[in-house]
């Protein structure tokens, strides 16, 4: 990634209680569709323990080497491990790249061992997040996170200035999102995004006062989709397309408002 | 410093109520200390402001003595002949010299028997007089008695390579060549007051090299005990700050991001700006956990021994300048602002291994170009000349304001000056000290070229 300067770009963390929710296409989508209307984009996979993001646009770490864990327990600088994936855009940026990727995969039995023995350095996860943000010329960071009660997931929606949950309904949802207590952001800084079901989204809505942005509808299609293409370019007239671009448009709302302030 | 509770000397031997020792004063301060010492032994003492004529001239008071204390500035000579044929008959009397640490092996070498003074408990004390009481009885009275006396010089030299095995491995407890990250200068001293120290410094990489840690220490009392802390407490700083365990440090962000919840009507910046102080810092979970388990395992395990250290340690973000740390009831680290008023980097928490849970905070703070850090133990400031004044906290600040090209010529310039201030006068503490200087950015630039 490049670095340019200026002002420090929004970060939008994507999180969910259970897996299997479609949050990784989810950031997938967005980070094409924000990317679509000039934004500079990036994605950072926090997920290490099923790291995906980097799956969605075709890479592989038989292919490439470079990941977060090189900037977690090697020694690069976080600016360093990222792909240039423009080309999912579909236009190419004026200046550098539009969209941007840190994957999360673990390479090599040294990284299996620090990402399963060890501590995660969670305070070099945060001050890997606060680079990317202020270093790499984005508008808008992105970040994939892992499922349940983690330190990966709690930094990455600590450091946000924007938080994406969403929700399904499943089992312990409710008491799990609870259990983060103040952790997750006020309405301000929150969104809800129900995915296949509204009705869990509106009852929490309902208790803690987070707006509903988006009810992403049931696409079987999504359970099928196994190409390496974020959704949202694969099925470009599809309905979660329509209710993803509309998510994207309060993104950078959101995004300019918060920059603005800034 | 001192430990907070010092031992009784326990039941001492009753033969020593027999001895008469004769104390040849030679600074009044020193002798009425010892000749204090020696009475709690148990010994009757007879003080003696005599010079070396007067007691070759054998005043008839020595046949009422068993043993005679002599000042180590006396010529070693006359300590000889006093122990060997003093007396008309020849009957001589066990002599022992009192003197500094560094002068042991001078005496020794002479076939005398050396008084570290004030470096000796009660109990010490009393036993080193039998022993040379008796060893000098034997000697005299009961020439077949050769064996016990061998031994017992054995078990003296045994001793003391002991104690020089032990000076050697405590310093391999201390870093050969400290971590010094491009564009920063790190140096440090240690000067113990005794074989062995109970103050430390440690300078080590943490996460890749991306953070240095740099601490100083002073573990309360002196001599071998404090010597036998001083290892502990190293090896569970640097063990538990390698490890990085976040919890400790999350545990106390996440309780103060509950407690401190704002009301629903507060501006949303107000919690979204607690939620980001709330993110560890890199550097800063190793510091937490060093510090808080270091003091959780003292208290626990030797909570009733009375020992404790203060501490100051650093986490130092070298691209940045950016110094995370905890100021563990040590004095403060002096910042010297290039062209700017000292800054004092005061206590953060208590010292280690004194309460249970307490709590520390992290300070932060911010070296720019130029800028240098001080760290010392109180050996420096409290070091004392003859008269007992000492050096100072105010008179170390006032000196290291003068600019200093280097980290070690500022050391340097502090060791000139404590020394010229203390001159001959025993040294009472370790005295630890360590500069970190952040380069000017010309010098950063010339220094890494000649890289």
């Amino acid at each position: 990634m490049t670095a340019l300067g200026g002002a420090r770009a929004s970060v939008v963390t994507v999180y969910s209680w259970a897996g299997g929710t479609g949050r990784t296409q989810t950031v997938a989508s967005l980070g094409v569709l924000l990317a679509t209307r000039g934004l500079r984009v990036g994605l950072l996979d926090t997920n290490l323990a099923a790291p995906g993001l980097h799956a969605v646009f075709g890479l592989s770490p038989a292919a490439e080497q470079l990941s977060l864990a090189d900037y977690l327990f090697r020694g690069s600088e976080v600016e360093t491990v990222g792909y240039d994936v423009t080309w999912a855009v579909g236009r190419t940026g004026s200046a550098g790249a539009l969209l941007s990727l840190i994957p999360g995969w673990i390479c090599g039995a040294d990284e299996l061992v620090y990402a399963v023995a060890r501590h995660l350095d969670l305070g070099l996860l945060a001050d890997g997040i606060d680079r990317l943000a202020r270093l790499c010329g984005l508008d808008v960071l992105l970040i994939d996170t892992q499922n349940g009660v983690n330190g990966s997931a709690i930094v990455a929606l600590l450091a946000a200035d924007l938080q994406l949950l969403l929700v399904t309904g499943s089992a312990g949802e409710h008491e799990g999102l609870t259990t983060l207590g103040p952790v997750v952001a006020e309405p301000a800084h929150a969104l809800l995004v129900a995915s296949a079901t509204a009705r869990a989204a509106a009852t929490l809505q309902q208790i803690r006062g987070i707006p509903v942005a988006a009810a992403l509808p049931y696409a079987p299609e999504l359970q099928r989709f196994r190409q390496a293409l974020p959704f949202v370019r694969a099925h470009p007239q599809h309905p979660l397309t329509g209710e993803l671009n509309a998510l994207a448009d309060r993104i950078q709302h959101r995004a300019q408002a918060a920059r603005a302030s800034a | 410093m001192s430990r907070l509770a010092v031992p009784s000397p326990g039941p001492l031997p009753a033969a020593m109520r027999k001895l008469t020792v004769l104390l040849v004063n030679e600074r009044s301060e020193i002798c009425c200390d010892l000749a204090a010492a020696m009475k709690l032994a148990g010994a009757s003492v007879i003080r003696a402001d005599w010079d070396t004529r007067t007691l070759l001239d054998l005043p008839p008071i020595l046949d009422r003595v068993d043993a005679v204390a002599l000042p180590a500035s006396w010529p070693l000579t006359v300590a000889q002949r006093a122990s060997e044929k003093l007396l008309v008959p020849p009957v001589s009397r066990a002599v022992l010299v009192y003197c500094e640490s560094s002068e042991i092996d001078r005496i020794q070498q002479a076939g005398l028997v050396a008084l570290r003074w004030p470096y000796v408990d009660i109990a010490e004390l009393a036993e080193i007089l039998l022993t040379t009481v008796q060893l000098h009885q034997a000697r005299n009275e009961q020439p077949q008695a050769q064996a016990p006396v061998a031994e017992l010089v054995g078990r003296l030299i045994e001793y003391e390579r002991e104690l020089r095995a032990g000076r050697e491995t405590q310093r391999g407890f201390l870093p050969q060549r400290p971590v010094c990250p491009q564009g920063w200068e790190v140096e440090a001293r240690l000067r113990a007051a005794r074989e062995v120290a109970g103050d430390f410094y440690d300078v080590f990489d943490l996460l890749s090299g991306r953070r240095i840690a740099l601490v100083v220490a002073d573990v309360c009392d002196k001599g071998v005990a404090a010597a036998l802390f001083m290892a502990l407490i190293r090896t569970l700083l640097r063990q538990i700050a390698e490890a990085g365990d976040p919890g400790p440090l999350m545990y106390r962000l996440l309780s103060r991001l509950v407690a401190g919840r704002p009301g629903t009507h507060s501006p949303p910046e107000v919690a979204r700006n607690l939620r980001r102080a709330t993110l560890p810092a890199a550097g800063a979970a190793q510091l937490y956990s060093a510090v808080h388990g270091t003091n959780d395992y003292l208290v626990r395990m030797h909570g009733g021994q009375g020992y404790f250290a203060t501490m100051f340690f650093g986490v130092l973000d070298p691209s940045t300048g950016k110094l995370r740390y905890i100021n563990a009831g040590h004095l403060p680290g002096i910042l010297l602002r290039t062209g700017g008023e000292p800054e004092l980097l005061s206590t953060t928490g208590p010292a280690v291994g004194l309460l249970q849970d307490a709590g520390y905070e992290v300070g932060e703070v911010a070296l720019m170009a130029g800028d240098t850090l001080l760290l010392h133990t109180d050996g420096l400031t409290d070091a004392r000349n003859a008269a007992g004044s000492a050096f100072g906290v105010l008179r170390l600040q006032a000196e290291v304001r003068r600019p200093a090209r280097s980290a070690r010529e500022l050391l340097d310039r502090l060791d000139l000056l404590v020394s010229q201030h203390v001159r001959d006068a025993r040294q009472f503490d370790d005295m630890t000290s360590m500069a970190l200087r952040r380069l000017p950015a010309t010098a950063g630039a010339v220094d890494r070229r000649q890289r």
